[in-house]
């Protein structure tokens, strides 16, 4: 195989080409399976449900740990750029948990997901429909009776102390 | 460009990254939302995921009819349900247990053949998990028993049985040996404690009662701080597990 050096074209939704180094491109799954079926010339990959902006934020991912591996960089270090790479607007994290979907990088997905639910994590109710502008549609009385239904958490402290 | 706009399987990813908590605030958030997650399918896997269980379509549920996986989530959590491991699990007698909500502690024994302290050692074994506490470690070295009369057994060494990730996949990790085990949300361990028991006690039993209490030291792996999480053995439930035939023989039930 003549991976070393070889450059693959990926193009955005929007049509803005990124040139981009094959074991770079190759952390989407997707990627790797359609660079596989093709003959070796073909190094134009249409991404057609990824705008620029996010394939950018994607393509930035995939380079920095193709990197980190092969330097073999810190694992605190890789955790602490991850953070920030994960410091977006609400919207673009959406849509990169899209992209990493699609493109099947299994790495992205995971962070995203994982920052999502670190958002969602030790919110109250009002703060989660603010957050991700949910506007509620039970009345009072449904989400009382809810509330009452998943009280585990007072509930968990007094069985604590009652032996079974 | 809303989160619910998500697909469905990355929106089940991240529910599965969350704590039963979280899911079941979530679904206050909206009807919309109450059907996200309160899906039946995502409180299997959290049962899953929460109690280690191998399958939960188990026969005896599910001749229930139409089983409502929430409802038998929060009837386990209510019951304070052991996870499942070869060396853990529902048909395990609970000996002692601890007063904190964020880490639980079982304490249980593997009892010898005919009850008897024959080889003057008692196997007690110590499952810790974690429910609802930022990830940390335990020190096993530290672990220490304390009898009654405010002293030390005379003996007592600490195997590792084992730590048992929960996975957001629902899958079931196979058991990990690491020096210093990093127990994160739903994650449990189990140690084996061969303890010596006093010198005159003849049956598990009667050795058992004089124990009072364990005492195992973590460490928080964020801010490194130290937590010392006490396990009381409680007398009434251990002569419950030991009943004695005619003929003295003792069993352990």
């Amino acid at each position: 195989m003549t991976e070393k050096g070889r450059i693959v074209k990926m193009v955005s939704q929007d049509q803005e080409e990124f040139e981009v180094e094959y074991g770079v491109a190759t952390m989407s799954t997707l990627i790797a399976n359609v660079l596989q079926d093709v003959s070796e010339e073909t190094t134009t990959v249409p991404i057609p449900n990824v705008n620029a902006q996010v394939l950018a934020k994607v393509i930035e991912y995939c380079r920095y740990h193709y990197e980190a591996k092969r330097i073999d960089q810190s694992e605190e270090d890789i955790e602490r750029w991850n953070k920030d790479f994960m410091k977006v607007d609400n919207k673009t994290l959406f849509n990169i948990l899209i992209a990493a979907s699609f493109l099947d990088i299994a790495d992205l997905l995971d962070l995203g997901c994982k920052t999502v639910a670190g958002m969602i994590k030790d919110k109250s109710v009002e703060q989660i429909r603010e957050l991700f502008c949910i506007e509620g549609d039970f009345t009072e009385e449904q989400e009382a009776k809810m509330r009452e239904e998943n009280n585990w958490g007072s509930e968990m402290s007094q069985e604590n102390n009652a032996a079974q | 460009m809303k989160l619910e706009d998500l697909p469905s399987h990355v929106l089940s990813r991240i529910f599965l990254c969350l704590d039963a908590e979280s899911l079941a605030k979530l679904q206050l958030l909206d009807s919309r939302w109450n059907e996200l997650a309160g899906s039946n399918e995502l409180w299997r896997m959290m049962l899953k995921k929460r109690f280690h269980v191998q399958s939960v379509n188990n026969k005896h549920l599910m001749n229930t009819g139409a089983v409502e996986w929430k409802n038998v989530f929060s009837n386990w959590v209510s019951i304070r349900r052991m996870p499942s491991s070869p060396f853990s699990g529902q048909r395990f007698p609970v000996l002692g247990r601890n007063a904190d909500t964020d880490v639980y502690i079982w304490l249980t024994i593997r009892p010898s053949e005919d009850c008897h302290v024959s080889s003057g050692h008692l196997n007690l074994r110590l499952i810790i998990q974690n429910v609802m506490a930022a990830p940390l470690t335990f020190e096993s070295s530290g672990i220490s028993f304390t009898l009654k009369d405010g002293q030390p057994p005379a003996e007592r060494s600490i195997s590792d049985l084992g730590l048992y990730k929960s996975s957001c996949t629902g899958d079931v990790n196979p058991p990990e040996l690491t020096k210093y085990p990093l127990l994160e949300e739903y994650d449990f361990i189990i140690y084996n404690c061969q303890v010596r028991a006093p010198p005159d006690a003849v049956i598990e039993p009667d050795a058992l009662e004089r124990f009072s209490e364990v005492q195992i030291p973590a460490r928080e792996h964020k801010t490194k701080s130290h937590r010392l999480y006490r396990c009381e053995f409680v007398e009434s439930e251990i002569w419950k597990h030991y009943e004695c035939l005619p003929g003295g023989f003792w069993v352990f039930t």
